[in-house]
């Protein structure tokens, strides 16, 4: 996880000050398991997010 | 002349003043600003006194009205702005140090649309910085000095509810117009998606963010929310839907409406005073002739798991290149929220948004049994400045979770959300939410009306 946090913030080119990395991974690890409840949702097909591109083709249409 | 009394004064009671000669905008803004001498030493609710500006303005009202013009909604109203909003020729911070000295060349279109229709900008209210958090320091609870306000939006609600301000805007993107109306027994209400316009509002979380009024009183919330309502072609996530009369809407009484309360989720866990005013609040809509009902609320957990991950990956996404310049600018609690955003994966965003086409159509079918739904704004009353957790009935929870639990689900949701006092726990205010189907304001705010004339609460002010 320590590896995977400075990697990220390497590629993105963010500022990670290395005194900050222990108490960044923590939180990384305890959103993961905030999150977890997410993962385990069956998701249809049909939910997918992208209805805002028709949305902003046919505002321009307007 | 004696001077006037602004502590128990609404936007609806001024109005009347001003047109039967009692009251002119000139001295009603003058005895803001002196409420604002009295109380922001103490309450710092006020980032900027917008003073000379606003008094130029009220004069200018006086005269149009004194050579007849007709009064418009808000003449010559003195209304307050979270300083996430931009003002024209009135600097906004946005509470933080990266915008310290912007003022921006235009009005947002909310406040566009205030001042078309009389309103006067007093100044610009404190808001945790970019709304990135509830506590908005420093200002203060003005119930208790001791406590926090809530945010982000907190010195709107504290500025309204001392009376430094008639009526204020603020912007909700976790709960943030509603858990400061809560702490602070103040009426704050977060319209439907789409709704009111965000252009010039600096943005949180663009799916997640709305802007609505915060009120002493029902009644000036739908006044505020039907001068701002509408589409805006300069936000193209307004709806074309009309914009209704939401004071007649509100007016219209509560007899027969059929009121679903949630389950355990939004009751457990809730301080003992919290709970108490809040099964009061619900026999008190009940003796109106509300029909109670109870329910399941769909998918909370993964609602609010899925609102974090929006949130963050949004708001990350959004400061991506100021942080990249000026992170040690940003405040550490609000760097720490930006940080986590960057690790969001890409997959993770999308499956948070997939969801919002399952749950929505779950909880727009709710509304096929119920007009409105209720349940209590937050799980406590205002804590201390300084708390980062909260025990409720022997739980420790994060004052983040805690504050964000009963408000962050209609954020996600997009439904019409208001809070309004209802009662007092510890000597500070406990907030009733009231939810309604989307562009279902007018029954939202029909039975908070019923209710803040059947109850006394409404009528409370802090002793600050």
């Amino acid at each position: 996880m320590t590896d995977l946090v400075a990697s990220t913030f390497k590629a993105l080119k963010l500022p990670l000050p290395e005194e900050r990395l222990a108490e960044i991974v923590t939180l990384a690890r305890e959103n993961r398991k905030a999150f977890s409840p997410l993962k385990a949702v069956s998701l249809d097909k049909g939910d997918e997010p992208s209805t805002f591109v028709l949305s902003l083709i046919e505002e321009d249409e307007e | 002349m004696s001077r006037l009394d602004v502590s128990s004064l609404t936007v609806v009671s001024a109005l009347e003043m001003m047109r039967d000669g009692s009251l002119t905008s000139e001295a009603l803004v003058e005895a803001i600003l002196r409420r604002i001498d009295e109380t922001d030493g103490r309450l710092k609710a006020y980032v900027t006194v917008s003073r000379d500006m606003a008094l130029k303005e009220a004069r200018d009202a006086d005269m149009r009205a004194s050579n007849g013009a007709e009064l418009r909604p808000l003449h010559g109203i003195p209304v307050s702005v979270k300083d996430l909003i931009e003002t024209k020729g009135i600097r906004t911070t946005a509470g933080s140090k990266l915008l310290s000295t912007y003022v921006p060349s235009r009005d947002a279109t909310v406040v566009e649309r205030l001042k078309a229709a009389g309103a006067i900008i007093i100044g610009k209210t404190n808001t945790h910085e970019f709304a990135l958090g509830g506590v908005t320091p420093p200002t203060s609870n003005p119930w208790d000095l001791r406590k926090i306000p809530g945010g982000s939006s907190g010195g709107s609600a504290a500025a309204v509810a001392a009376g430094s301000a008639l009526a204020s805007l603020g912007s909700d993107t976790g709960g943030s117009i509603r858990l400061p109306s809560s702490y602070c027994g103040t009426v704050g209400l977060k319209p439907t998606y789409g709704r009111v316009s965000r252009e010039g509002v600096f943005p949180e979380s663009w799916s997640l963010d709305h802007v609505g009024p915060i009120t002493r009183s029902v009644e000036d919330c739908a006044i505020l929310l039907s001068v701002i309502a509408g589409r805006d072609d300069l936000d193209p996530t307004t709806s074309r839907k009309p914009v209704p009369g939401y004071l007649s809407l509100a007016r219209s009484g509560v007899d027969g409406m059929r009121v679903g309360i949630p389950d355990d989720y939004f009751f457990e866990p809730l301080q003992k005073g919290v709970r108490s005013a809040v099964r009061r609040a619900i026999k008190e809509l009940a003796g109106l002739g509300a029909r109670i009902e109870r329910f399941k609320f769909p998918m909370v957990d993964e609602i609010i798991a899925a609102h974090a991950i929006v949130d963050y990956a949004e708001s990350s996404a959004y400061h991506e290149e100021s942080f990249r310049r000026r992170a040690k600018d940003y405040q550490p609690d609000v760097r720490v929220l930006l940080e986590q955003g960057f690790l969001i994966p890409a997959v993770d965003y999308i499956r948070a948004q997939r969801l919002r086409g399952l749950v929505l159509p779950r909880v727009k079918s709710l509304f096929k049994r119920f007009d409105i739904m209720v349940t209590p704004s937050q799980p406590t009353v205002a804590p201390a400045h300084g708390a980062t957790e909260v025990v409720i009935d022997g739980q420790f929870m994060t004052l983040n979770s805690a504050m964000t639990r009963f408000m962050a689900p209609f954020n996600f949701t997009g439904l019409p959300a208001l809070s309004v006092n209802c009662g007092f726990s510890e000597g500070l205010p406990v907030g009733l939410q009231l939810v309604g189907d989307y562009f279902g304001e007018g029954k939202i705010l029909c039975a908070a009306l019923a209710y803040e004339r059947e109850t006394e609460w409404g009528r409370f002010r802090p002793d600050i």
